[in-house]
């Protein structure tokens, strides 16, 4: 694939193919634009130069070589790895939902899709890397692996999921809690409408176990702003709890809260160690592959 | 405040509409699957009162607007205190006409009108130049205080003022005045009846009219009250013909009619608008006499009475022309009146006093009926004797054909539908007119009057005429010899203060009570303001009466609305005010008062403009 799927349009790049070959697709993607801007490997051993390109970062010159050639240089690390990174997704009902089906991908084929990308990234770089999906209760747990193989089982997996019944993420953080017992990463990939509290004690203590954690708040479109003008009953499909409600009278409210439970969750989060970044249905997936792995360079 | 058009607060109702949707227009909204209902759901709990506002704020708006728009359709206005208007030429047409003493709500209409009127005359400046017209029509211009005289002078009066003609006179006026400002006020209870044809003398100048608020009362009257002939024989019985008309039709039913004739009362009849009644009645004396028909009294008392005068008659002194030959019929018939006392047979003395029945006109003055010659050869003499007399009407060519006698007046319908056999064609001269024709046959004159000389188609014999074999034949010749040959002059109608021509002997009209006034006979004057009958004078002797009549066009009430007003005086600004302060808004130009129809409309803008903003939340994305 020449184009970079990383960056195309969700939609679009889902309509190439199978969870597998889309998630190589991304990956190629994502990891050619790490080459230019080398992201992966900086926290470890030098491996070698490499000429200079627009978009690095000055902090990795090699300042005696521009010395010695008159040329500039950056420095290139070999990178090793022991990390367990555990991605734990969200497959309620809710997930199910796209308020455009002709032009996005409902929160579940986005999350399913990027998730199976995130795994392959994760294990290129030979992490140990698993998978929780849960909706009110746990319905996959692949323990984190690096062995070969390990991938193709997780997009197996991700291929049998469907969206289904109330959310109960808590349960689902408690086995990872039990599954992670060496430090790790936990990557978090769910639209969080679940029970705010509990959620975050239990991702809070998974932080207070040493756990990198990273949250990806999913979000439709449609979820930010009421984008249809009539009166309407809202029905959620995931409890079945209705509400009328003419978007003309609060629409503008509407979009104030969406923004203020986006800043309370980041606000909460944040304060805890823990990673939060509101991704939306048609971020590219390279944009949210970023996110993700942000915190995996961190860990040496 | 008041309002130029109340009917269009009748809009104000639509105002309930906006609230009446509100509550029944509610439908059941369609579902939308929505994951993020919590969101709503806090959103809404947060936002409910300010939600419940909005929707209030909205319901007022719109109910506002509605409301707004309905009294701007009303056109409300409010004096403004301390107004002046520039100088301006104004003419005051005040309709005291005979149906301005009609009674409608408990009020007469005069008296409304005189008020309208006082008000503008008090109102006025005395920069403005004033003028006022009455019911006879007449312009007088004056100061404030002599047009308050005038005003305060004027009454009701029994004649009819045609308001297209004051107009017009009004508008010449303002043109020739050379103020800039001028205005024509029209006060009248603007019966139909009283405009002619239209008329765009007006044009471009302000006409305001004003006519008092209620409606016009229904109303029944004595249109026309007449002596059925005019001349009557002392001691014989004769008919008053009523016509009953007047308009709007009351809703009730029939109206007794009393007819009174010298003083004493007549017959009586129970009639409705439209009918045409004979009345019998039997007259008092001899000479001239007068009558009236009265009505049940009703709201306009003025069209309730019509007087009328006849002329009572001994019997007259009949002789034969001893070169006529009439035939034995005649003679006979002749005979037989006399001897019941009907008429008198005179000799060779009596042709200037009596009746004188012969084959060719005996002279000037003379009553005469004139037979077609017994002798074909004699035509030409007749004829000619008859240019000598001046009448109008020559035998023409013999007919002998089979008709029938038609279209006769009351008095001889006892001879309706005889045949005749052979006649004469009575062929008029220049100078007849219809009125002259007593009876027709076969479509052509065959009794005819003119003066006091009566011309017969036919020989009362059985080969020319079934006259002298039918029933009706001996009272026709009474009437003829009696009434039809003296003829009816001496009566003459006419309208209050109408210009009427008197016949030459008259040289004075008595007035009741030893008052007469001088005239000049065979020219016109103007007839008396108050209906009546008035006695024409030549010296001591009684000639003739003058009957004045209400003009029966004063008894229609019905109203002119304000498009027929515009179509009469096209070109015209007409405003038609109903009440006081209408009417008072609307004069000198409306100074001294304020429309808000502008501030209305602009309010129910500025309201559909907040509705606007505040139902797309426009206000509160100003104010973030």
């Amino acid at each position: 694939m020449n184009s970079r799927l990383d960056l195309l349009d969700p939609r679009e790049v889902a309509s190439l193919g199978g969870i597998e070959l889309v998630a190589e697709g991304v990956v190629e993607g994502f990891l050619s634009g790490l080459h230019r801007s080398p992201y992966r490997g900086f926290s470890v051993e030098f491996a070698e130069h490499r000429p200079y390109q627009a978009g690095d970062e000055l902090r990795y010159l090699d300042w005696k070589v521009v010395g010695r050639r008159d040329r500039l240089y950056v420095k290139q690390y070999e990178e090793e790895t022991n990390l367990r990174a555990t991605i734990v997704l969200d497959v309620s009902r809710s997930m199910g939902w796209s308020g455009d089906p002709e032009r996005r991908l409902t929160k579940s084929d986005y999350a399913v899709r990027m998730t199976a990308a995130l795994a392959l990234v994760l294990l290129r770089q030979r992490d140990a890397t698993g998978l929780i999906a849960f909706d009110d209760e746990v319905r996959v747990m692949i323990p984190p692996r690096s062995r070969s193989g390990q991938w193709h089982a997780v997009v197996r997996a991700l291929a049998d999921l469907a969206p289904g019944g109330g959310t109960a993420a808590e349960h689902a953080l408690a086995r990872v809690t039990g599954l992670l017992r060496r430090r790790g990463l936990v990557v978090f990939v769910s639209d969080l409408l679940v029970e705010r509290e509990l959620v975050l004690l239990a991702l809070r203590y998974l932080r207070h176990r040493g756990h990198q954690v990273v949250v990806l708040h999913l979000m439709d479109p449609a979820e930010l702003a009421l984008d249809r003008a009539e009166e309407a009953r809202f029905v959620d499909p995931e409890s079945g709890e209705s509400l009328v409600v003419s978007p003309r009278d609060l629409g503008r409210e509407y979009r104030a809260t969406v923004d203020r439970v986006v800043t309370a969750w980041r606000r909460a989060l944040r304060s805890s160690g823990i990673a939060y970044h509101h991704v939306t249905t048609e971020t590219p997936f390279g944009i949210a592959l970023r996110h993700a792995a942000e915190r995996r360079a961190r860990l040496g | 405040m008041f309002f130029l058009q109340p009917l269009g607060l009748l809009f104000l109702g639509a105002a309930l509409v906006p609230p009446l949707l509100h509550l029944f227009q509610r439908r059941r909204p369609p579902d939308v699957a929505f994951p993020a209902v919590r969101y709503l759901r806090q959103t809404e709990r947060e936002a409910l009162r300010t939600i419940r506002l909005r929707h209030v704020l909205l319901l007022l708006l719109r109910v506002a607007a509605v409301a707004l728009l309905a009294i701007a359709a009303a056109r409300p206005v409010v004096p403004r205190q301390g107004a002046g208007h520039q100088p301006t030429a104004l003419v005051l047409v005040l309709d005291h006409s005979l149906s301005s003493g009609a009674v409608a709500g408990g009020v007469r209409a005069f008296d409304d009108l005189a008020a309208r009127a006082r008000e503008t005359l008090v109102a006025a400046r005395a920069s403005d130049a004033v003028w006022l017209i009455g019911a006879d029509g007449i312009a007088r211009r004056g100061s404030r205080e002599e047009l308050l005289r005038v005003l305060a002078a004027a009454r009701p009066e029994p004649r009819r003022l045609d308001l297209t003609a004051a107009v017009a006179t009004a508008a010449r006026l303002v043109r020739a005045s050379g103020f800039v400002q001028g205005e024509v006020h029209v006060l009248s209870d603007l019966q139909r009846t009283a405009f002619g044809a239209a008329d765009s003398v007006a044009g471009g100048l302000p006409l305001l009219f004003y006519h008092p608020a209620a409606d016009a009362p229904a109303n029944r009257a004595v249109v026309g009250a007449r002596a059925a002939p005019r001349t009557w024989l002392v001691g014989s019985p004769g008919a008053v013909e009523v016509s009953v008309g007047g308009a709007p039709a009351p809703a009730g039913g029939k109206a007794a009619v009393t007819v009174t004739v010298g003083g004493k009362p007549g017959g009586r009849a129970l009639v409705t608008a439209g009918d045409v009644a004979a009345i019998a009645a039997t007259a008092p004396g001899t000479g001239w006499i007068a009558g009236d028909v009265q009505l049940e009294p009703d709201e306009l008392r003025a069209d309730d009475r019509r007087p009328f005068a006849m002329r009572v008659v001994a019997p007259a002194e009949v002789r034969v022309d001893g070169q006529a030959d009439l035939g034995g019929f005649v003679a006979e018939v002749l005979r037989t009146l006399a001897a019941a006392g009907q008429l008198r047979l005179g000799g060779p003395g009596t042709a200037g006093s009596g009746v004188t029945l012969a084959e060719h006109a005996v002279g000037s003055g003379a009553s005469t009926v004139v037979f077609p010659p017994h002798d074909p050869v004699q035509l030409g003499a007749a004829n000619r004797s008859l240019a000598a007399a001046g009448v109008p009407w020559r035998f023409g060519a013999r007919v002998e054909r089979e008709d029938t006698l038609a279209a006769l007046p009351a008095v001889l319908r006892p001879i309706a539908g005889v045949q005749i056999h052979r006649r004469y064609r009575l062929e008029a001269q220049p100078g007849t007119t219809g009125a002259d024709v007593l009876a027709r046959a076969g479509g052509d004159a065959w009794l005819v009057r003119s003066g006091r000389v009566v011309l017969v188609g036919s020989r009362f014999v059985p080969e020319e005429t079934a006259l002298p074999l039918s029933p009706g034949f001996v009272p026709f010749v009474g009437s003829l010899v009696n009434l039809l040959a003296r003829g009816d002059e001496g009566i003459v109608e006419a309208a209050p203060g109408e210009s009427v021509p008197l016949p030459e002997a008259v040289t004075a009209i008595a007035f009741g009570a030893g008052q007469a006034r001088p005239v000049e006979g065979g020219t016109a004057v103007s007839a008396p303001a108050d209906p009546g009958v008035y006695p024409l004078l030549a010296g001591g002797d009684t000639v003739g009466e003058l009957v004045v009549t209400p003009d029966p066009r004063e008894s229609d009430l019905r109203r002119a609305g304000a498009s027929d007003l515009a179509a009469l005086f096209p070109g015209a600004r007409v405003t038609v005010a109903a009440t006081a302060r209408a009417y008072a808004a609307e004069r000198f130009r409306g100074a001294g008062r304020a429309e808000l129809t502008g501030a209305a409309l602009l309010a129910a803008l500025l309201a559909l403009v907040v509705e606007g903003l505040v139902a797309a939340g426009g206000i509160r994305r100003g104010r973030a």
